[in-house]
């Protein structure tokens, strides 16, 4: 491990890793908290048809990406927000539309095209100085933004229609919250890939809440898990020469799985 | 003595369907008033109205002397407790103090002022000792407590409760509407069920919600309320008996039809 830790690309995985660790474990605990992880699983998604755009009318990846998904993350929150009922499918039609958009831009765009693999599993491996600092970036202006909000995060993830007694703005809250799932998911698909980045949305933030005492609390623990998930991740990948992104996520599933057998036995002990 | 709250000609439609028509009602400060009515009765929006959650689409309200989403802040609102999410991450402290937040506080601790009264809310419902503990760990008699506790702490001149007898802790040694009748004493309390039970406990005024209202200042249901909650019924038929019973049992023989 020592002698990998020499290589500039070990370095960068890890800072990278670091930094979607922190960025997943404050947005993945609204996520799970709020029992949005579908709809953000549908924004994530919904993406690659952000990326088909900029490839096939020559823009800017990372702006228009962001633009697109923004817009689609909205418009899923405006459903949300209105027709409760009718929320899941529209989610469905957003997520299918948005992957099959993106597909059919880059199969017409002529010549080179990222393919769907470095979509779906990022090049965690590959990440370059600049794309750090974005992240980096990233992470502060998510941290000034929940803490800012932390209250009225809390009031509306927790009750949403007492939250709205007290005068406080859940609508454009909620929107918030969504813009953030956005733009944070597009940043850290570029690095770690789509598959990656729902299951650090959801596997940390899962194993932090089930004991802690506050959602700040909770952040924190699925930071801490994160992080543990991707360094053993990046270790097992480098040994036995698995993909980086594949391995993370295979070491969350397999604690996520072991701590919930567990939990299951004790109980069965005790009982 | 101005009115708590005060409904004049209020209408309200979903999509065309009528769900309230020419409400008035008047709530004196000091009442202790049930608001009762079947499910899909109204009542639910005439609660959202009161609390500025909806807007009447005729009518004049006025709540605390003022217009419902002015006074917002002044109500003491406790939800119906059907979407609580026992597996949150927060402890009973934490949830009392979400009372105290509105659109202007931001940041991310509260102070030392706040947690005091957290704790004085909480001990008027005798939960002092579980401040601590999460949410989750709690029974659902005990949940109810702490989100009473959550609406007193902003010190609210008006109390609304939503149906709460739904989770009332069946082993419980907390007399929850001796309770409400203690707190009576300082602060005007709605409550609304469609449980008609609910007259026979310490409640001063009745009012029958279904699409119309009826008031009755004395805690008793009229003939005319049975009829505009259940309808008309024959003797014959097994709803028509029970009305028929019920009215006896509250005094009020009912009319052959």
């Amino acid at each position: 491990m020592l002698e990998a830790l020499s290589f500039e690309f070990m370095q960068n995985a890890l800072m990278a890793a670091v930094l979607a660790s922190i960025a997943c474990g404050i947005i993945g605990s609204l996520v799970v908290v709020n029992r949005i992880v579908f709809l953000s699983g549908g924004i994530a998604h919904t993406a690659y048809g952000g990326v088909g755009l900029a490839f096939f009318f020559g823009w800017p990846v990372l702006p228009c990406t962001i633009g697109f998904t923004l817009a689609a993350s909205l418009v899923m929150g405006a459903v949300t927000l209105r027709h409760s009922d009718r929320v899941d499918t529209i989610i469905g039609v957003l997520w299918a539309a948005g992957m099959a958009l993106g597909i059919i831009l880059l199969d017409i765009t002529p010549g080179y095209n990222v393919d769907l693999m470095s979509f779906l599993f990022g090049s965690i491996l590959a990440v370059p100085v600049s794309d750090l600092w974005i992240m980096a970036g990233l992470v502060v202006v998510i941290l000034a933004l929940v803490l800012l909000f932390y209250r009225s995060f809390l009031v509306m993830s927790f009750d949403q229609e007492f939250a709205r007694a007290r005068g406080v703005p859940v609508s454009i809250l909620y929107l918030l919250m969504l813009s953030m799932v956005a733009v944070s998911v597009v940043m850290i698909i570029r690095v770690v890939g789509l598959i990656l980045v729902i299951a650090l949305l959801t596997i940390p933030p899962y194993l932090a809440g089930r004991f802690a005492k506050s959602l700040g609390k909770m952040m924190l623990a699925a930071i801490a898990w994160s992080i543990v998930f991707c360094i053993t991740g990046l270790w097992i990948s480098y040994q036995f020469n698995i993909t980086s992104g594949a391995s993370i996520i295979a070491c969350a599933t397999v604690c996520f799985a072991g701590i919930l057998l567990t939990e299951q036995m004790v109980k069965k002990v005790r009982a | 003595m101005e009115p708590i709250i005060r409904l004049e000609n209020v209408s309200f439609s979903y999509n065309h369907q009528p769900v309230l028509e020419d409400v008035n009602l008047s709530v004196s400060p000091g009442d202790f008033l049930a608001v009762i009515g079947p499910n899909g009765s109204g009542k639910t929006t005439l609660m959202k109205i009161i609390l500025g959650l909806l807007s009447a689409h005729s009518g004049r309200v006025e709540v605390l002397g003022g217009h419902p989403q002015d006074v917002a802040r002044s109500i003491g609102y406790v939800p119906q407790q059907y979407d609580f999410k026992p597996d949150f991450p927060i402890t009973v402290e934490q949830v009392v103090l979400m009372g105290l937040a509105h659109a202007s506080r931001t940041g991310w601790r509260y102070n030392a002022d706040d947690k005091k009264r957290a704790a004085a809310a909480l001990e008027q419902v005798e939960m002092q000792e579980l401040g601590a503990r999460r949410i989750g760990e709690l029974s659902g008699g005990q949940i109810q407590r702490v989100i009473i506790a959550r609406a007193l702490v902003a010190g609210p001149r008006l109390l609304l409760l939503d149906e709460p007898t739904s989770n009332i802790d069946p082993h419980g040694t907390f007399c929850f509407y001796e309770f409400l009748s203690d707190l009576n004493k300082f602060i005007t309390i709605v409550i609304v069920s469609h449980d008609i039970h609910i007259v026979t406990s310490k409640v001063k005024s009745v009012a029958c919600v279904n699409q119309r209202l009826f008031y009755n200042s004395r805690p008793e249901l009229t003939p005319e309320m049975l009829t505009l909650m259940y309808g008309e019924h024959n003797e014959t038929c097994p709803a028509g008996t029970t009305l028929n019973e019920l009215s006896q049992r509250l005094g009020y023989p009912r009319e052959e039809p």
